[in-house]
């Protein structure tokens, strides 16, 4: 996606927020919140800030993710937030065991550092597998300690699935779940999802998959791909209840051994889910 | 005007609780609160209080918080007050617990359940050095695992201090464990028990009372029926009552937090404003070399009634000073139709 591509596209869903402000049709909440990820966001401080000064026209509150090894130095950390102090609320630092043992902590340590003199909320999003521990000398640092900090500790997907199970002991006893969880709702992790080339997905975890696909921004209007996301009963029950439901289908209409084994968290499973729907459409297509 | 708006209702509706940290601001304990005495707000109560709640426009959002003490002592009325939220269309519902209750990992399981089911939406986890002694860390990890399993976030709630890191707490908690958990630390604060157990130099200072809390208030309401406008150290306090709920509604409690003047300052121009007025009232001597935060500088005058009381005199002599002179303007003007 270029910057160009991304103004083009935070200017629209800010125009829309702007003309539904305060309105309960508008699909979104007015403003909406902006969340920006990508290899490094910083990386282009200068397409960066134009992005996030439309936003700020438009009220949005920004949320950046960053790797936080851009920074070299507490100067670099100041002169890099001083910039955008004024249109980010919340900077999500992402990091995991294979970073901190190349790159250290020391990048994460300055960022925090000079964050704490910035009106600017924080988190640490760690990822967490059986290949990648917990980075656990990061609740160690003092800037850690000594003011309010969040760290979200989220779990990798597992890349083969092919030998994994509860039981086959591939993953520690404890990372997968024999079922997902009955009451995990999705409406906290909903959203307007962007891709690189203009689709749109309700959520980062959908992202690929056909059946979450609620349109393109070059050939579909906002209100169009939010009117198919409000009234999709599918969608509206994974909102209320999570995708439990299609867990229960699954098992009336699959022979045990072919459901997936082990889960470790309610979107590994509706992937799993989805994943297999694309096959069987694909096997469906080659046949006719 | 600058509006008064909340975050959240927040329940506090027992004040004992199974533990007695060192550093609970709210002197909790098996028998009560230290500070508050042993109040528990009755449900028809807090059923009432819900339904005002819901029709309350200053309350943004739809969260309510319930927490105590630790009201899960009461476990199955706690359910109730949940159901009760649920009922009224709160989407955003929870709670705060130190896990006592998760003897084993299929109650933590049937318990999670039942929360699930009566509308629970998050819990919030309270674990850190201070807790260590009162609850093992086996009760939150079985929380921990059946939260996960029932697909209900959690967040664990850990207090730092300069002796005391949060790597202690959590290094014997395997990875998978922590796994979809958010850690949510802050610094411990010298409030409540804590100003009594924790010395100022193992306390992290942070930036001083600088700023003011009008976008973190919480509707509150304590265990003996008083409503506040924060949870953070003002409900440890008689004189920032802004009523009571056993003779005032919420309405009218909200409506005091809205026009009285000092509660106004405190809000909106920040509690680091009154320490000149303080000093200016002859009261400096009252006041600590250094505070942590505006909430540790809020308890901190506030409960010393005296202080507060000519805070709350001077404020009001300036409220009646800017009405006697706004009135005067007015009547000097001329009429604009006049020749």
């Amino acid at each position: 996606m270029t910057a160009d591509e991304a103004l083009g596209y935070v200017e629209a869903i800010g125009q829309h927020s702007d003309a539904h402000r305060g309105s309960v049709d508008a699909g979104l909440p007015t403003p909406p919140g902006l969340y920006v990820a990508g290899a490094e966001p910083m990386a282009q401080l200068p397409d960066l800030e134009r992005i996030l000064d439309c936003a700020k026209l438009h009220r949005m509150p920004v949320e950046l993710v960053t790797s936080a090894y851009w920074v070299d130095s507490l100067e670099i950390a100041e002169a890099v937030l001083d910039r955008l102090r004024t249109r980010v609320h919340l900077l999500t630092i992402t990091t995991r065991r294979s970073d901190v043992d190349s790159y250290g902590l020391a990048a994460i340590d300055l960022l925090l550092q000079a964050i704490r003199r910035f009106d600017i909320s924080i988190q640490i999003l760690v990822t967490v597998g059986p290949e990648e521990p917990f980075p656990k000398e990061l609740l160690a640092l003092e800037v850690v300690n000594s003011d309010s900090t969040v760290i979200r500790i989220e779990p990798m997907y597992p890349n083969d699935r092919s030998q994994l199970s509860p039981q086959s002991g591939a993953w520690p006893e404890g990372f997968l779940m024999e079922s997902p969880p009955r009451h995990a709702r999705c409406a906290e992790l909903l959203g307007f999802v962007i891709t690189p080339g203009g689709d749109v997905y309700p959520c980062s975890n959908g992202i690929g998959f056909p059946e979450l696909l609620l349109g393109n921004m070059t050939t579909h209007t906002i209100v169009e791909m939010l009117d198919k996301a409000l009234a999709g009963p599918q969608l509206n029950k994974l909102r209320e209840e999570g995708p439990y439901f299609l867990f229960d289908d699954f098992r009336r209409s699959l022979p045990l051994e072919v459901l997936p084994a082990g889960y470790v968290s309610s979107c590994d499973f509706h992937r799993q889910v989805m994943a297999r729907n694309q096959q069987s459409a694909s096997r469906v297509d080659s046949t006719a | 005007m600058s509006q008064v708006v909340f975050n959240s209702l927040v329940l506090e509706t027992v004040d004992r609780c199974n533990a007695r940290c060192a550093m609970c601001y709210q002197a909790a304990a098996p028998k009560g609160s230290e500070i508050r005495g042993d109040d528990h707000l009755p449900l028809d109560l807090v059923n009432r209080i819900i339904d005002e709640a819901a029709e309350l426009p200053e309350l943004m959002g739809d969260r309510v918080h319930i927490s105590g003490g630790e009201s899960f002592l009461f476990f199955d009325e706690t359910v109730q007050i949940f159901k009760r939220a649920k009922a009224r269309h709160f989407g955003n519902i929870g709670g705060t617990t130190n896990a006592f209750w998760a003897l084993s990992d299929a109650i933590a399981d049937r318990r999670c359940e039942e929360l699930a089911q009566a509308g629970v939406t998050y819990l919030e986890v309270s674990i850190d050095h201070w807790h260590k002694p009162y609850v093992t860390a086996d009760r939150v990890r079985c929380l921990l695992r059946a939260m996960r399993r029932t697909g209900l976030p959690v967040t664990l709630r850990t207090l730092s201090s300069r002796s005391h890191h949060i790597d202690d707490v959590l290094e014997d908690f395997e990875d998978q464990e922590l796994l979809q958990v958010i850690v949510g630390n802050g610094r411990v604060q010298p409030v409540g028990r804590g100003a009594r157990t924790i010395p100022m130099s193992e306390v992290y200072i942070g930036g001083g009372v600088q700023g003011c809390c009008e976008r973190q208030l919480n509707l509150t309401i304590s265990p003996n029926g008083n409503v506040y406008p924060c949870c953070a150290g003002a409900d440890m306090t008689e004189s920032l009552a802004c009523g009571n709920i056993y003779r005032d509604s919420l309405a009218e409690a909200v409506l005091k937090m809205r026009t009285e003047a000092v509660i106004r300052e405190v809000i909106h121009g920040g509690t680091g404003k009154l320490i000149p007025i303080i000093e200016q009232l002859g009261y400096g001597d009252r006041l600590l070399p250094q505070y942590t935060s505006i909430c540790h500088l809020c308890w901190d005058v506030f409960r010393q009634d005296d202080v507060a009381g000519a805070l709350r005199q001077h404020y009001q002599d300036k409220q009646f000073e800017a009405l006697v002179s706004a009135l005067s303007s007015s009547v000097d003007e001329p009429p604009l139709d006049a020749p």
